[in-house]
C-alpha cells in the first residue's frame, strides 16, 4: 500500500506533498510546511550523510554511496535523488522493497516534461512555492494510483 | 547476509561498543563515530513521530505491539490501562516504532532497541536481489519492475537480523551485564563479550 509522495528541491524546500488516503481525494500540497514533511527531510538529510560517511570508497570508480530506503515496523520510505539535487521520497508500507523505478518514472516522464520543459513555471521554486501544476498532479496520481501495489 | 559491524548505543545515545567484524566499509574517526551514533539516535526517535495515519484494515503486522503507546505518546491513564490489558509494563524508552532498517547500495544498517533503551546497530551486506535494482532500464515495464522487486526479500532479511539481535541481547546480558565490574552506560570492554560476538556473527 502507498502512504504518500513527498518532493524536495535542492533549497530544502517540500514543493509538493501528495497523501493518498485510500477512502476518499487525499490531499495534495497540504503539508508541505507543516513539520511532518521538515522531519521527514530531516530524516533523509542525516541518513543520507551517515550512508555517504560510510560506504562512499575512496579509491573506487562509484560515485557515492546511495541510500535507497529505510523502515521502521509501520512503514518504509523510497527514496530517489537526481544530480540537480531533488529528492523525491514515497512512503509505503513495510512489504514493498523497492520503488525507486517508479520515482525513477515520475522524475524522468512526468517532472521533466510538465514543469521542467514548462515555460510558465518557475525553474528555482522559492520558499512557500509549490507545485500546483495540473498535468503534473494528475499525471503522478494516475502512474501511482494505476500500481498493482497501490492498495 | 554479512555482519560487517555491530555498534551499542547506551540510552542518552552514547557510543559503548564497536566491533567492526568484518571491516569492509570506510573507516571513521572516534568522533566521527560518536557523531554517527548521535545522529542514529535523534533519527530513530524522530521517525516514531511520522508514522502515516494506517487504515484499520491494514496489515501492520502483529497488532499487539503496534500500539503507539509504546511511543510514550499515550498518557499515564493510557499507560495504566495497556498495564492492566497486558500484564506488562510500557518503558517509555522502549520506542517500538522507530526506525528499524536502513537500505543504501554498500550496506544496510538494523536497529534494535531493547526495553532498557539501549540500542544495538549491525551493519550488514545489502540484499542481493534487491541491490540490483538499475532505474534506468527502461526496457522493462514499470509493473514487472515492481513484481520483480518486491517480494518482502527486505522483511525477511530484517527478521534474520532480528534474531541475531535476540542472540547478542543473550550474550550482552550474560556477560556485560553480569560482570561485577562493569558499571552501566560506560563502555564495555570486556574480551569474553568479544568473543562471543565473534562466533555470533561469524
Amino acid at each position: 500500500m502507498i502512504y504518500s509522495f513527498h518532493l524536495f528541491d535542492r533549497h530544502c524546500h517540500c514543493i509538493y506533498s501528495r497523501e493518498w488516503s485510500h477512502k476518499d481525494e487525499g490531499a495534495v500540497n497540504k503539508s508541505n510546511e507543516s513539520d511532518a514533511s521538515k522531519l521527514l527531510f530531516g530524516l533523509i538529510y542525516s541518513l543520507k550523510n551517515i550512508s555517504t560517511k560510510l560506504g562512499t570508497q575512496a579509491n573506487t570508480t562509484q560515485s557515492q554511496n546511495l541510500l535507497k530506503s529505510f523502515a521502521t515496523q509501520n512503514y518504509r520510505i523510497h527514496l530517489y535523488e537526481t544530480a540537480s539535487g531533488l529528492r523525491f521520497a514515497l512512503i509505503s508500507d513495510v512489504g514493498l522493497d523497492n520503488l525507486q523505478a517508479v520515482l525513477h518514472r515520475i522524475y524522468t516522464e512526468i517532472y521533466l516534461r510538465t514543469v521542467v520543459h514548462n515555460s510558465l513555471s518557475p525553474i528555482d521554486f522559492r520558499a512557500g512555492e509549490k507545485i500546483s501544476n495540473s498535468n503534473f498532479i494528475l499525471e503522478v496520481d494516475s502512474l501511482i494510483q494505476g500500481l498493482s501495489v497501490f492498495q | 547476509m554479512k555482519v560487517y559491524s555491530l555498534y551499542i548505543l547506551n540510552k542518552a545515545g552514547g557510543l559503548i561498543y564497536q566491533n567492526d567484524v568484518n571491516p569492509e566499509l570506510n573507516k571513521l574517526t572516534a568522533n566521527d563515530y560518536l557523531v554517527l551514533a548521535g545522529t542514529l539516535h535523534g533519527v530513530h526517535a524522530i521517525a516514531s513521530n511520522l508514522t502515516p495515519n494506517i487504515p484499520p484494515n491494514g496489515n501492520a503486522g502483529n497488532t499487539s505491539d503496534n500500539v503507539p503507546t509504546a511511543s510514550g505518546t499515550g498518557g499515564p491513564a493510557q499507560n495504566n490501562s495497556t498495564l492492566i490489558a497486558t500484564g506488562r509494563s510500557q518503558n517509555p524508552n522502549s520506542n517500538r516504532t522507530g526506525l528499524q532498517s536502513i537500505e543504501t547500495d554498500c550496506f544496510n544498517l538494523y536497529i534494535f532497541q531493547s526495553l532498557t533503551g539501549i540500542k544495538f546497530i549491525i551493519i550488514t551486506s545489502p540484499n542481493t536481489i534487491v541491490h540490483n535494482v538499475q532505474t534506468s532500464a527502461v526496457s522493462l515495464d514499470i509493473e514487472d519492475q515492481i513484481k520483480n522487486y518486491n517480494r518482502g526479500e527486505l522483511v525477511k532479511q530484517c527478521q534474520l537480523a532480528n534474531e541475531l539481535f535476540k542472540l547478542i541481547y543473550v550474550a550482552y546480558s550474560d556477560y556485560v551485564m553480569k560482570n561485577p565490574f562493569y558499571s552501566l552506560d560506560m563502555p564495555i570492554k570486556c574480551s569474553l563479550f568479544d568473543l562471543k560476538v565473534l562466533e555470533l556473527v561469524k
